[in-house]
């Protein structure tokens, strides 16, 4: 080991990743047992019967059990079924097919199955010795919340055994269930991540519905048809933990003496919420975070709770079960709940529950082999083959690049960058439902996060937001300003995968986007928030048109008049077809797949399939 | 207490001069004398308002923070009036008497608000309205002074003037009701409350009354009598409407010499 990235030495508290494997160097690229379904409009008929053959086969298998069956919101007549891959009766994890159908006949397929599976489905570990491990490894009381088996499809493309177990700091962890190894840590949390400093003034009036009581008045909104409630952290951490796991006391919900609110954090809150269940509920008929009309709960805290950040964290925490909404404080005191963010971060339940619907465990945030980078890097000046490139956790050790014939093998996480795409469409939708389009504070434009610019400060060195649809390319990912963000599937940012010892991978923080290795303060689970630049400029595309910078290629948007057709595009596709699994070109396909349901041979559709094409797909 | 003592005022000098030229008016007049000076009289009548009155109440409340209009503009009705008066001659051609007109009748008034939204200020939602049969009673006692012009020994014209007395009662919209559900973007007019308000005023009035008599007491005749005032009507402690009264009524009926 020649050479290592120093930048790196801080990187094992964020380090979400680390699998086993059998080693499988002719299919590194993908597992080897993935099969991608899309069966679209575009798709001839005898492409359906052969799926169709196939799908029946294995639920005669027992191998897909059908678990759910919808009707459509906004296609009367239309029904979506939801199919789980099982293995001997374990579920498989992300795996799943989707199927629209109208009259008995197949419209559109979608998901992902794995094959060859030889799994024995019996544990010889309890869950009562997962817990222990747990403790053991984490150094921490572990309480779980919700435990299942499951089978987990790993990187290098084998199966094992393991009970999925999320805790209740909201991380999912899965422990082999033989030999009680952690494979896998995912963080439920759906986070807005924020950096940055600034001055954030917004001052403008607004209404808050709440509900009296004796003597006081609180944030319980009773006028919408979900209960919305937001709470406050003033307990400090503990409290938040506490919601999350779904303990609220009824003096967590915020309240004012005499309904002149004068905390703004919860002011933004508050309305935020009600505005973003209006836009769901009015454009979408789509009744609150889960489409049932469930309660919603939204809580704020101070930045010594929660700094520049917010999240939504999805079931089974929360206080009634089914997820909440967190807004914390920017680090110069600014509340993380403009329009943009909480209509972003609601945007992730509506994901969740959206994608339940067909498929048990969501639209799956999974990190995936996803190709290979190049043959070296640049590591302290020096270009170092692929071979002789290291990285230094922190704890004294360094481990090797993963390389497949000289050249680094990538991860990404497409579910993830999904999740956090239409979060920031959605967020962008719900300003130009509510703020007039234009530049400043408080205005509806393409961009995240610029009612905070200190993120623009801190990122990009000047005010502005954290990310936009516009033009992607015109900010960097991070602070290092190394890398910026895709604009084009060529360009989404893939992560450089390590050697950490006994079959173990771990990702790391040194992203490619195609042209550059960088080296980045954070891995972002794989670059989930800034993958999600590239859905989000299929949308701008769509809406306004314009030129893709990486493909030259030039759309005629269908124009602001049929923005809220480009959003029930994109709405249908997360709430009625997406299966768990998704790729990044299969995300493309079902959104192919809306815009061919809602509007066919019209200009709208034009301008999806346009912008889905310049932007790589 | 200003009510009251105007209220008691207004009694008595009805009642006297109703009485007084019953009372006094001389038991034989000469057909000469007839011509060329008026006698006293009563006369009764019925008929109507020839024009209406309208009048707007306009007015604020507050509802979800925020300040909410609403107008109600009461439709006056053209209804029946009756109008009972008498007099007595001072003077050559001049007499001197009093009068009174009665009309009490339900009118429309339409209504339309503007309500604040609950949750978005500077979004109103537009409801209209009608709020039927407001109640209206209004009494008008007019001390006038007459000139007659006799065109033969039975036929008469008469022009007067004076000052009227009004009292005003009427039913005024006090709320607006409305339904309206989520989204809130809409309401619907769905009624009014009313509360009921009195005021009494001085104003004017004048006019002509042609009178021709078929035996030497009876007659018939018709008057037309402009009259005008304002009323204040106090719908709460705060906020008050003006309201006109009186107006141009035609009315016909018997006529009583003495």
């Amino acid at each position: 080991m020649s050479s290592y990235i120093r930048s790196a030495t801080s990187l094992i508290s964020v380090l979400p990743v680390c699998l086993f494997f059998a080693v499988d160097i002719a299919h590194a690229q993908t597992h080897p047992g993935l099969i991608t379904v899309s069966l679209s409009a575009e798709s001839s008929p005898s492409e359906f019967e052969d799926m169709e053959t196939l799908l029946e086969r294995k639920a005669t298998e027992g191998s897909l059990v059908l678990s759910s069956r919808h009707g459509d919101n906004q296609i009367p007549g239309r029904q979506h079924e939801g199919f789980t891959q099982r293995h001997g009766g374990i579920p498989v994890y992300g795996a799943g097919i989707t199927k629209q159908i109208e009259s008995g006949r197949t419209l559109s397929i979608f998901g992902g199955l794995y094959t060859d599976i030889a799994v024995d489905p019996n544990p010889k570990l309890s869950s009562v010795d997962i817990q222990t491990l747990l403790e053991d490894v984490k150094e921490k009381p572990f309480t779980p919340k919700q435990e299942n088996l499951v089978i987990l499809p790993t990187l290098k493309g084998s199966y094992r055994l393991t009970y999925k177990t999320t805790s209740t700091d909201a991380i999912t962890y899965f422990v082999d269930a033989n030999t009680g190894d952690l494979l896998l840590e995912l963080d439920e949390r759906h986070h807005q991540s924020a950096v940055g400093s600034g001055e954030g003034a917004q001052g403008n009036l607004k209404k808050l519905s709440v509900s009296q009581t004796r003597d006081e008045f609180e944030a319980r909104d009773l006028l919408r048809p979900s209960e919305i409630l937001t709470l406050t952290t003033e307990g400090g951490g503990s409290a938040l933990s506490r919601m999350i796991y779904g303990d609220s006391l009824p003096t967590d919900t915020a309240r004012d003496t005499d309904n002149v609110w004068t905390d703004s954090a919860v002011v933004d809150a508050h309305v935020h919420m009600g505005w973003t269940y209006d836009y769901f509920s009015q454009q979408h008929a789509w009744n609150g975070l889960n489409g049932q009309g469930a309660r919603l709960y939204g809580a704020t805290a101070d930045r010594n709770v929660l700094s520049s950040n917010a999240f939504f964290v999805g079931p089974p925490f929360g206080p009634d079960g089914l997820g909440m909404v967190v807004f914390g404080t920017s680090f110069i005191g600014n509340p993380m709940s403009t329009l943009d963010i909480v209509a972003h971060e609601m945007m992730h339940g509506v994901t969740e529950f959206g994608v339940r619907r067909r498929s048990p465990y969501g639209l799956s945030s999974y990190i995936e082999l996803d190709g290979y980078g190049p043959t070296g890097m640049n590591v302290n000046g020096q270009w170092t083959p692929c071979a002789s490139v290291g990285i230094n956790f922190g704890n004294g050790q360094i481990y090797p690049a993963y390389c497949v014939d000289g050249k680094f093998v990538l991860a990404s996480n497409a579910g993830g960058s999904t999740h956090e795409a239409l979060a920031d469409i959605f967020g962008t939708a719900v300003e130009f439902a509510f703020h007039d389009p234009g530049d400043g504070l408080l205005k509806a434009d393409y961009d995240l996060g610029e009612d905070i610019p200190e993120f623009g400060t801190a990122i990009q060195g000047t005010p502005g937001p954290l990310r936009t649809l516009r033009n992607p390319r015109d900010l960097f990912v991070d602070s290092t300003r190394t890398i910026r963000y895709p604009d084009h599937y060529d360009r989404r940012l893939r992560f450089m995968v390590v050697e950490c010892g006994n079959d173990c991978l771990a990702l790391t923080t040194v992203a490619y986007d195609g042209e550059q290795m960088g080296s980045l303060v954070s891995s972002d689970s794989a670059g989930v928030h800034w993958n999600a630049s590239v859905f989000g400029h299929v949308f701008y595309l769509a809406v306004e048109g314009g030129t893709n910078v990486t493909s030259s290629l030039t759309v005629d948007g269908a124009g602001a008049d049929k923005r809220k057709d480009v959003e029930k595009i994109f709405f249908r596709a997360v709430t009625e077809i997406m299966p768990g699994y998704v790729s990044m070109p299969l995300v493309a396909e079902v959104i192919r797949q809306a815009a061919i349901d809602l509007y066919p041979n019209s200009d709208t559709y034009l301008a999806i399939e346009s912008a889905l094409q310049a932007a790589g797909f | 207490m200003l009510t009251f003592m105007k209220s008691s005022c207004r009694h008595l000098l009805i009642t006297a001069l109703f009485i007084y030229p019953i009372v006094l008016s001389p038991p034989q007049l000469s057909a000469q004398e007839a011509i060329s000076s008026p006698r006293s009289f009563v006369s009764i009548n019925v008929g109507s308002q020839l024009l209406s009155n309208t009048f707007t109440d306009n007015d604020s409340f507050e509802l979800f923070v925020e300040d909410g209009r609403f107008s109600s503009n009461y439709q006056g009705q053209r209804d029946v009036s009756f109008d009972v008066g008498a007099g007595i001659p001072v003077w050559r051609n001049l007499s001197v008497g009093s009068a009174l007109t009665y009309i009490n009748h339900n009118s429309p008034a339409t209504i339309s608000a503007e309500l604040p939204h609950p949750f978005f200020f500077d979004r109103h939602r537009n409801i209209e309205g009608t709020a039927e049969a407001l109640g209206r009673r209004e009494i008008a006692v007019h001390i006038q002074a007459l000139w007659t012009i006799p065109f033969s020994q039975n036929i008469f014209l008469a022009v007067f003037a004076g000052p009227t007395f009004f009292n005003l009662k009427q039913e005024l919209v006090n709320t607006v009701e409305f339904t309206e559900g989520y989204p809130f973007d809409t309401a619907d007019f769905s009624g009014v409350s009313t509360v009921h308000a009195s005021d009494s005023t001085i104003g004017f009035h004048a006019g002509v009354d042609l009178a021709a008599y078929f035996t030497e007491h009876l007659g018939l005749g018709g008057v037309i009598r402009f009259s005008k005032g304002a009323a204040n009507l106090a719908r709460t402690t705060e906020h008050v409407i003006s309201s006109p009264v009186g107006g141009m009524h035609a009315t016909g009926g018997l006529r009583i010499r003495f």
